[in-house]
């Protein structure tokens, strides 16, 4: 099993709760305060709550239900309706792999993926099947080398997420072109 | 969706529709998988119909308007304030809820919720913890009660501008019936009475409508309405985004903790009676 780019890096800042969809999965993506991000099922472990509705608080992940508190390992430390028990160790969410490298969050397992230095650009939400996005892959556009990342979102939903491996010439054409690709894929 | 084959959600009454609502124009509705159709017969009768035209049992009560797609085995729930003529009544509405009703009413039963998903209403931090309350499954009744329930509330009504430490009863008096008690701020002899009646459309689809009554000769009806709204609303959000839609009765599924007695209760109460509908096991998925 590979890596699947689920993000740009620069999109999810210290203490941001985010909630994305891998092949039909909810996933909660979050970045702790020491700047390490999570990949995590979007569920909470006591009453199913989506973790991605949550916030960072005392760096750790906080559900919007009750408040129970998940540090960067996913243990409970908190259950604000017993402020003195102590969670027991087995109350975690179920955490996937998750990787930064390229300027870019991923999700998956096995070898990461190659770290190079990059700018970001954008990711593109296209109501399109991944397969009209194409593979991962380098492209050079306007003399700027680019990173494009398919996500699946779901059968009829993906994203393409996009970095600059070069220092880009003209940011805003890029994103101008990323636009009218996007256009084009939900219009074939 | 076809009408469900569960014979433990058919054999029950259901809110389905305001009386006030109900003319001699038929009304299209669900009830658990099954299309029905509500209307008035010319002397004023609520009438109801399922999808091959056969009569159902209709029961008018509390303003609402009651169908069975089954036999009751037990009567209408019977709610003695609603016979009291000082009583408030504040009918809140239908909502439209994207989860199943199980689900709703477990939140409703639910206090460590309170600071925060209605911070500064029902609840606001540090006041968090939820003090040991009895909960149990009241066999001379066969209904589930969580008594003697206590919790700091910044502003518990519409009339409260200085914050109650809120005494609350709650009563489950069908799967998809529940109830809760309070001390009214405004009157502290006498407690508010407070229902939510859901209309189970699908698996994971509600129709839901609180209604009140209350103890209040001070709020308008319309800070009353606006009050209960705001709360349905931040609720709202939480059932439709916990998952599965479902709820589910195996306790190796979610992970309970002290203040989830009566949730604990409930579960385990719908588990006894055998009920399928709108529980993560009966849907298989």
């Amino acid at each position: 099993m590979g890596w699947t780019a689920i993000a740009l890096s620069d999109d999810l800042a210290p203490g941001d709760v985010a909630g994305t969809r891998l092949d039909g999965q909810e996933v909660a993506l979050w970045r702790d305060m020491a700047g390490v991000a999570h990949a995590w099922e979007d569920r909470c472990p006591h009453r199913g709550m989506r973790l991605s509705f949550g916030f960072v608080r005392s760096g750790h992940l906080t559900c919007l239900y009750h408040g129970w508190q998940y540090d960067a390992q996913g243990r409970c430390r908190a259950i604000p309706a017993h402020p003195e028990l102590t969670p027991t160790s087995t109350i975690r969410p179920t955490r996937h792999g998750c990787v930064e490298a390229s300027g870019m969050v991923w999700h998956g397992a096995g070898e990461p993926p190659p770290d190079m230095p990059a700018w970001p650009l954008r990711s593109l939400y296209c109501d399109v099947a991944v397969a009209a996005l194409g593979p991962l892959r380098r492209e050079k556009w306007r003399g700027t080398t680019l990173l494009l990342a398919p996500q699946p979102r779901n059968a009829s939903q993906s994203c393409l997420h996009v970095v600059a491996l070069t220092p880009p010439n003209d940011v805003a054409a890029l994103l101008h072109d990323l636009a009218a690709l996007r256009r084009s894929l939900e219009a074939a | 969706m076809p009408r469900t084959s569960d014979r433990v959600a058919l054999d029950d009454w259901y809110a389905v529709e305001s009386a006030a609502s109900l003319s001699a124009v038929p009304l299209r509705t669900r009830l658990l998988g099954e299309a029905i159709t509500l209307l008035r017969d010319a002397n004023g009768a609520a009438l109801a119909h399922d999808e091959a035209g056969a009569s159902l049992a209709v029961l008018e009560s509390y303003g609402l308007i009651f169908v069975t797609l089954g036999a009751p085995t037990r009567p209408l729930v019977h709610i003695a304030e609603a016979q009291e003529q000082d009583r408030r009544v504040i009918p809140c509405g239908w909502t439209t809820i994207r989860a199943s009703g199980l689900r709703l009413v477990e939140n409703f039963l639910d206090m460590a919720h309170f600071p925060f998903v209605h911070a500064d209403i029902l609840g606001a931090e540090p006041h968090t913890e939820v003090v040991h309350y009895p909960s149990a499954i009241r066999r001379d009744v066969d209904e589930v009660w969580a008594t003697g329930c206590r919790f700091w509330q910044p502003r518990a009504a519409a009339t409260d501008e200085t914050g109650t430490l809120m005494e609350i009863d709650y009563r489950v008096t069908s799967p998809f019936i529940v109830m809760l008690y309070r001390f009214a701020p405004s009157a502290p002899h006498r407690r508010d009475c407070i229902a939510l009646f859901i209309q189970p459309l699908e698996e994971a689809l509600c129709r839901a409508q609180p209604v009140m009554w209350l103890v209040d000769a001070i709020s308008t009806h319309s800070a009353m309405l606006h009050f209960e709204q705001v709360i349905f609303r931040q609720d709202r959000i939480i059932v439709e985004n916990q998952r599965p839609l479902t709820l589910p009765l195996d306790p190796r599924h979610e992970i309970p903790t002290r203040a989830d007695s009566s949730s604990v209760a409930y579960r385990r109460w719908l588990k006894e009676r055998g009920l399928r509908f709108g529980t993560f096991e009966g849907r298989g998925a």
